[in-house]
């Protein structure tokens, strides 16, 4: 019960490590009119297929390097080379390295010097911290992959609700409506490789590389 | 699946600037790659058209593309004409392309083919990895993917597009975009992939060495020029990449708007990290 609770506290998008600062690029897609409160819902499903797919590939990758003592270092790297917008690479950064330092807080001297030892000098993205943190304290590991696509989930759509008129009743449908959806990504996840995976969201991309040139902006990314 | 008299056709070139050797050395030309010759623009660049006799990638191709382009070299290669993907035969392996490139020190490869046009039922496996020397590699680099045939009418016909595309240095990666596109599956004019338009571009702006300042300096010129270019017909973003280089991405609903503005781009980086003219092929513009 303590790991379902512990999971829980980790995977929750109100974690105090900064998510709510970031939309993903969001922020310029609503500016823009490309979507609205209708079609947000196809918006969380396309990422889901897409880019939450690569991610939930990676936090596996992530808890299986901690499985075995391996190097997150790789992963790292490779993740920083896919996520090609500045602003979404580094919040996806930001929030990795936070959540490396709560939970080296939180956890055993043991497991903290462990984290600080693998994420020294990388780029310790959240999926890769979060993977490789469910794997030390001992989380099954489709359970974490489901619960970070849960919280991923829950952070675009409380974004959507910052930047465009979506009620809290929608919001809470969205996120319902969605969780077969999780269930799918996290199983494809299994069969697929890093080396392969990969996501076609050229249209969000762009959004999150004009970001940092709207006139007024909400968030961070 | 029968065995296609057409697996394997490589092509593989070397660039140098070595003096007593050819700019360039045509180490194996299989059909239907063709080169002609490399002709000699600003006074030391070589450009280079590759030509695919065959008008197109028919299914069952398995092609292979080998540059090297040694120290100091600057290499500009560029398609005749647009990548048609013809109809895949349920006998034969799904065509591909696979393309291998190395950019010494201070060399510059400059790799511009024309547009992807991937037609109906058509299955293609496009698989490009560029390494870059540690010291001053240059690298533009751009691909452009249309919807398809568009003058029969199809749009989203094709079966799948596999893409994989890699740029490194020193085995650490600087950029990878990897997909695979199956509208029939999963349609492309998605909320977030494409939404209305038709096309895609990715341009990579690499050189390796720079300060990150000059990267930034770049960024801020190259983010203008997508405001500039964006209307509702076309959108365009500039990033930094986590290293070595930029990304200039574009959607729009016809190539040839997403080929000049590429262009534009080219010529702006061009002239900001190498302070030379960016020399157009002459059926860009």
């Amino acid at each position: 019960m303590i790991k379902l609770l512990q999971l829980m506290q980790l995977s929750d998008s109100a974690l105090p490590i900064g998510a709510a600062a970031h939309s993903f690029g969001l922020e310029s897609l609503a500016e823009w009119g490309l979507v609205n409160g209708e079609s947000l819902r196809a918006l969380v499903s396309s990422y889901l297929q897409e880019q939450a797919l690569v991610e939930a590939c990676y936090g596996r990758a992530a808890f299986t390097a901690a499985l075995d003592g391996g190097d997150p270092g790789y992963l790292c790297q490779r993740f920083s080379a896919l996520k090609q917008a500045r602003e979404t690479r580094e919040g996806s950064i930001c929030l990795g390295r936070r959540l490396l330092t709560l939970c080296s807080a939180m956890v055993s001297p043991r497991l903290s010097q462990a984290l600080e030892a693998k994420f020294h000098d990388e780029d310790a993205h959240h999926v890769i911290a979060f993977g490789y943190i469910s794997a030390l304290l001992g989380f099954d590991e489709d359970s974490a992959v489901a619960a970070f696509l849960q919280q991923t989930v829950a952070s675009i759509v409380s974004s959507a609700q910052r930047l465009m008129p979506v009620g809290q009743r929608q919001a809470a449908f969205v996120q319902w409506a969605i969780k077969n959806e999780i269930v799918d990504i996290t199983q494809a996840s299994r069969s697929e490789s890093i080396w392969s995976v990969g996501s076609f969201m050229p249209l969000l991309d762009i959004a999150s590389m004009r970001h940092p040139r709207l006139e007024t902006r909400l968030f961070l990314s | 699946m029968m065995p296609d008299p057409r697996a394997t056709a490589s092509l593989s070139l070397a660039f140098s600037r070595e003096k007593g050797e050819r700019p360039m050395r045509l180490l194996r030309q299989d059909p239907p790659w063709r080169v002609v010759r490399a002709f000699q623009t600003n006074g030391c660049e070589c450009l280079v058209h590759i030509h695919n006799l065959s008008g197109g990638i028919l299914s069952g191709d398995q092609l292979d593309l080998a540059v090297e382009v040694g120290a100091g070299s600057r290499v500009l290669l560029t398609s005749t004409g647009a990548t048609r993907i013809y109809k895949h035969r349920e006998d034969r392996f799904p065509a591909s392309c696979r393309t291998r490139a190395f950019v010494g020190k201070n060399a510059l490869l400059e790799y511009l083919p024309d547009q992807l046009i991937p037609y109906a039922d058509s299955r293609f496996v496009l698989d490009t990895k560029i390494e870059l020397a540690p010291e001053g590699a240059g690298l533009f680099w751009w691909e452009t993917i249309t919807s398809g045939r568009a003058g029969s009418g199809e749009k989203f016909s094709y079966a799948s597009l596999r893409i994989s595309s890699t740029v490194s240095c020193c085995q650490r990666p600087i950029a990878i975009d990897q997909f695979v596109l199956e509208p029939s599956r999963r349609p492309i004019q998605r909320q977030g992939l494409l939404g209305e338009f038709a096309c895609c571009s990715t341009f990579y702006i690499c050189k390796t060495g720079l300060a990150d300042g000059q990267w930034a300096k770049l960024q801020a010129v190259l983010e203008d020029e997508a405001e500039e270019q964006s209307t509702v017909h076309m959108q365009w973003g500039a990033s930094c990449l986590v290293r070595d280089g930029i990304v200039v991405r574009g959607v729009g609903m016809e190539a040839s708007q997403l080929l000049a503005g590429l262009s534009r781009f080219w010529t702006l980086a061009k002239f900001h990290l190498y302070g030379t003219e960016a020399v157009l092929p002459r059926k860009v513009y």
